[in-house]
C-alpha cells in the first residue's frame, strides 16, 4: 500500500437530515494507481451513498472512519478541493445548469483541475479572459475527446444537460472525466439509462482512458457493464458493509445466482434495502423546482 | 431611555400604500400642459386621468393588495423636470454600432435623435411627441387620446397619463422589415426630480423590428436625496408584425420608477419582451398584453437581481381575447441582501379564446437568508378549451445539490454560486437583440453579483 492508493477505514456515513440512521456502517476499501474495482450490490445497499461520500455530498454526514489518499486526509476536504486533488464523481443522475453552456463549464473545470489545490489569483475559472487553458488547446482536447466518445459538437453550445436524453447525460459525464484526466474515478451506475450501443460507446471511452495514474471505482447493479470494463477487483456491498470481495467471478456468479445466496452466507437474509426507498439520492427530491425553472 | 439620548428627528409615518408624491394636482396638471401648448382634447384627456388617479386605490386587485410596498419611495420634495429641450446636437449624436436608429434622453434633454439613411429611407420614424403635434395633431390624437392602451383601473398608468411631459414616437410602417434594432436611453438621477414620460410604437401590417430600451442612471445622481421616474411603451401592432423589445432598467440605487408597458396584438402578431431589472430603491412594472387577433402570441421573459434593500414590484396582466392565441410569460428573480421581488401575474382567457396555450411561470432564487420573494401567478379561464393553460411558481435557495455538480468539478462554491445564478438569469440575456447591450447586462450582472457576493456571509446559500 503506498500513500498514492485511496484507503477507507471503517467509513460510517449517515444522511444528514437522518444522522442516526447509518446507511455505511464500516467499510474498508483499498483501491491503487491504476486498479479497476467494481462494487455491487442490491437496491439500497448504499453504493451510492459510499459515491457521495467520497465525493464530499453535503446531504451525508461522516459518523466515523478515515479516508486518505495522495497524503491527505481527503474528509477533511471541500467537494471542489476533492476535485481539484483529481476525484472524479461520474453521476447516476447528472444535474441540469440551465443558463451554463457546455463550453464554459468543461473550460472552467479544466482550469480548476489543472490550479490544484493551491489556485493561482490570476486565473479565474469562470472568466474565459482571464488566464487558464488557451482556447485553441481547449478547442481540440474537447473535439479530440467527443470524437473518442462519438459525440455530436453542437453539444458544446447547449446549457449543461438541460434537456439533454439519458444517454446524452452520460456521455457528457464520460466526455468530462476524458478532459479532466483524473487520478481517482468513480463511476455511479454509468451504465443505467444508456442502450446496448450507447453502453459499449461509453465503456469503450473508459477503457481509452485507463491508464496507470488512475484508480477506478465503478458501482453498478449488473454485471453486463464488467462485459466491457474488466475489473481487477468485485466487491459486494450490502446493508452498509462489504460482505464478499474476489475476482471477475463473483460478478458472474451474482449474475448466475443472484445476491441471495451471498448475503446468505453473510447472513444477511432480509437486511437490505433500509436505505431511502428506492435508492432515491436526495437530488433527485430537490431537482424537480429549479429544472421547472425556465 | 436614557435623558442622554439625542431626540430621533422626526420622520413621517408612511404606510406601504403611500404614495407621497405631491405634484399629482390640479394645478401641476394646468402648468405642464401650458408649457407644452397642449391642444384642448389633450389638456381634458390629462385632466381625466387624474381624476382616474384621485379616484383609483393603489392597487385594485384583491389578490396583490397587501403586496405593495411604498415605504421606501420617499418622493414629497421631487418636483417635476420642465418640458424637454432638444439640444441643437441631437441630430448629429452617433448612431451606436448595428443599430438602425437611436433616441436618448437625458434628464428633460434630447441629447440624441438619429436614424441610419436606411431607417429613414424605409418611412421609419423615431421623433418626439412634441414634433409628431407640431408635424401631425390628428395622428398625436388617434394615438394619445383616451389613454390609448394604458389600463383603466391602474392609479399609477393614469399618473403618467396625467402628468407626462416627454414622450417618442417610433413607427414603422407596413411591410417594413429592420434588421437592425433601435436604440432608446433614458439617463436620469437628478435629486428630487421627476421624469414623466410616454413612448409610443407603432408596428404596422408584416413589419418587424426590434428596440432595445435602456433606462440608465445619470451623471447628476448625487446625494441621498431621491428621483423619480415614470415611463410606459405602448405598443400597437399590425397584423402579422413581430416586435422584440429588450428593456434593460439599471437606475440608480435613489430612483423609484414606475413603468407601464402595454400591447394589442392584431392577428398573427408577436410581440417578445425580454425585461431585465437591477436598478432602482422601488420599482413597480406593469406589463398588459392584450392578444385581440387570431393567432397572436406573446413571449415574455422577466429577470430581477435584486441586491440591497431593493424592491421589485412586478406584475403582468396577459388577456387572450382571438383564437389560437400564445402566451409563454416567465419571471426570474435572483435575491440578495435584503431585497425583495413581488411577482404578480394573471393570465385571463375570455370567452372568445378557443384554442389558447397560455403558460405563467414566476421563479426566485433566495441568495440569502433575508431576501424574500412571492410569485402569485393566477388564471382566469371563461374558455374550456384550450390548447394548455398552466402556472408554475417557486421560492428558494440555491439547489444544493447543484452546488455541489460544479463543485464535484472543481469550482469553488463562490463560482458555482456565480455559474447557477448568472446562468439562471442568462436565457434573457440572450434575447437582446443587440451585441453591444446584451455585453452590457452581462458585465453589468457580473458586476452586480461581484458586489452581492462580498456581502454576502459565507454560510448563507
Amino acid at each position: 500500500m503506498s500513500d498514492q492508493d485511496l484507503i477507507i477505514r471503517d467509513l460510517h456515513v449517515a444522511p444528514a437530515a437522518k444522522p442516526d440512521h447509518e446507511i455505511l456502517k464500516g467499510i474498508d476499501l483499498a483501491v491503487g494507481r491504476g486498479e479497476v474495482h467494481a462494487i455491487m450490490g442490491p437496491n439500497g445497499s448504499g453504493k451510492t451513498t459510499l459515491a457521495y461520500a467520497l465525493m464530499g455530498h453535503p446531504a451525508y454526514v461522516i459518523k466515523s472512519g478515515k479516508v486518505l489518499w495522495k497524503g491527505h486526509d481527503l474528509l477533511k476536504l471541500s467537494a471542489d478541493k476533492r476535485a481539484r486533488l483529481g476525484m472524479f464523481l461520474a453521476f447516476q443522475y447528472p444535474m441540469a445548469i440551465p443558463g451554463l453552456s457546455v463550453a464554459s463549464f468543461l473550460r472552467s473545470a479544466i482550469n480548476a483541475r489543472r490550479s490544484g489545490l493551491n489556485p493561482d489569483p490570476a486565473v479565474d475559472p469562470t472568466d474565459a479572459f482571464k488566464g487558464g487553458i488557451p482556447m485553441g488547446e481547449f478547442r481540440k482536447l474537447v473535439r479530440e475527446k467527443m470524437t473518442l466518445l462519438k459525440m455530436d459538437e453542437s453539444i458544446a453550445s447547449r446549457y449543461v444537460n438541460e434537456g439533454f436524453s439519458g444517454g446524452e447525460k452520460k456521455r457528457l459525464e464520460m466526455l468530462q472525466m476524458a478532459v479532466l484526466e483524473p487520478e481517482m474515478a468513480i463511476l455511479d451506475e454509468t451504465d443505467s439509462g444508456l442502450d446496448i450501443d450507447a453502453l459499449r460507446i461509453v465503456a469503450e471511452g473508459v477503457n481509452a482512458m485507463l491508464n496507470p495514474n488512475m484508480g477506478v471505482l465503478v458501482i453498478t447493479h449488473y454485471q453486463r457493464l464488467l462485459n466491457y470494463i474488466t475489473p481487477d477487483t468485485v466487491h459486494v456491498l450490502a446493508a452498509g458493509r462489504i460482505v464478499a470481495s474476489g475476482g471477475k467471478d463473483l460478478a458472474l456468479r451474482l449474475e448466475d445466482e443472484g445476491y441471495a445466496p451471498i448475503l446468505a452466507e453473510a447472513g444477511l437474509e432480509g437486511e437490505v434495502g433500509d436505505e431511502a426507498p428506492d435508492g432515491a439520492t436526495p437530488n433527485e427530491a430537490a431537482a424537480p423546482a429549479m429544472e421547472a425553472a425556465h | 431611555m436614557t435623558a442622554a439620548a439625542a431626540p430621533k428627528p422626526a420622520v413621517a409615518r408612511q404606510a406601504p400604500s403611500d404614495l407621497t408624491l405631491t405634484f399629482a394636482d390640479g394645478p401641476t396638471v394646468r402648468a405642464v400642459a401650458a408649457a407644452a401648448a397642449d391642444p384642448e382634447w389633450l389638456l381634458a384627456d390629462r385632466l381625466a386621468a387624474l381624476a382616474g388617479f384621485e379616484a383609483l386605490p393603489i392597487e385594485t386587485n384583491p389578490l396583490y393588495t397587501s403586496y405593495v410596498d411604498l415605504r421606501n419611495a420617499r418622493l414629497s420634495a421631487v418636483r417635476p423636470l420642465p418640458p424637454s429641450a432638444r439640444q441643437a446636437a441631437a441630430g448629429k449624436a452617433p448612431l451606436p454600432e448595428g443599430a438602425a436608429a437611436y433616441a436618448e434622453m437625458t434628464e428633460n434633454r434630447v441629447t440624441a435623435l438619429v436614424l441610419s439613411p436606411e431607417a429613414r429611407d424605409a418611412g421609419v420614424i423615431l421623433e418626439t411627441l412634441a414634433s409628431l403635434q407640431a408635424r401631425d395633431p390628428e395622428l398625436m390624437r388617434r394615438l394619445l387620446e383616451g389613454g390609448c392602451a394604458l389600463p383603466e383601473h391602474d392609479k399609477l398608468a393614469q399618473m403618467t397619463r396625467a402628468l407626462w411631459s416627454d414622450g417618442l414616437l417610433l413607427s414603422v410602417p407596413d411591410g417594413v422589415r429592420l434588421e437592425q434594432p433601435i436604440v432608446l436611453r433614458w439617463a436620469q438621477g437628478a435629486p428630487n426630480s421627476a421624469l414623466i414620460s410616454r413612448t409610443i410604437i407603432s408596428v404596422g401590417s408584416d413589419a418587424e423590428v426590434a428596440v432595445v430600451e435602456e433606462q440608465v442612471a445619470s451623471a447628476a445622481v448625487a446625494g441621498e436625496a431621491q428621483s423619480f421616474f415614470a415611463g410606459t411603451t405602448e405598443v400597437q401592432l399590425g397584423a402579422g408584425s413581430t416586435l422584440s423589445f429588450a428593456g434593460l432598467q439599471d437606475f440608480s440605487a435613489n430612483q423609484v420608477a414606475f413603468q407601464h408597458r402595454s400591447a394589442v396584438l392584431a392577428q398573427g402578431a408577436t410581440v417578445r419582451w425580454a425585461l431585465a431589472q437591477l436598478g432602482c430603491r422601488v420599482i413597480r412594472s406593469r406589463i398588459d398584453n392584450t392578444l385581440d387577433g387570431n393567432g397572436s402570441s406573446v413571449e415574455q421573459a422577466e429577470i430581477v437581481f435584486g441586491s440591497a434593500d431593493q424592491l421589485f414590484d412586478l406584475t403582468s396582466y396577459t388577456r387572450h381575447v382571438g383564437r389560437d392565441t400564445t402566451g409563454n410569460l416567465l419571471s426570474k428573480g435572483a435575491l440578495s441582501d435584503r431585497s425583495r421581488a413581488y411577482m404578480k401575474g394573471l393570465a385571463t382567457i375570455d370567452l372568445s379564446a378557443h384554442g389558447t396555450d397560455s403558460y405563467l411561470g414566476e421563479f426566485a432564487m433566495l441568495l440569502s437568508k433575508q431576501a424574500r420573494s412571492v410569485a402569485i401567478p393566477s388564471l382566469e379561464i371563461d374558455q374550456p378549451d384550450c390548447r394548455r393553460v398552466a402556472h408554475a411558481s417557486s421560492v428558494g435557495p440555491i439547489d444544493e445539490s447543484l452546488l455541489f455538480y460544479l463543485e464535484s468539478r472543481g469550482l469553488d462554491p463562490d463560482e458555482a454560486r456565480k455559474f447557477i445564478v448568472l446562468g439562471y438569469l442568462e436565457p434573457v440575456v440572450a434575447r437582446v437583440p443587440l451585441a453591444a447591450a446584451q455585453d452590457r447586462l452581462r458585465d453589468l450582472l457580473e458586476a452586480k453579483w461581484a458586489a452581492s457576493a462580498t456581502s454576502l456571509p459565507a454560510a448563507v446559500a
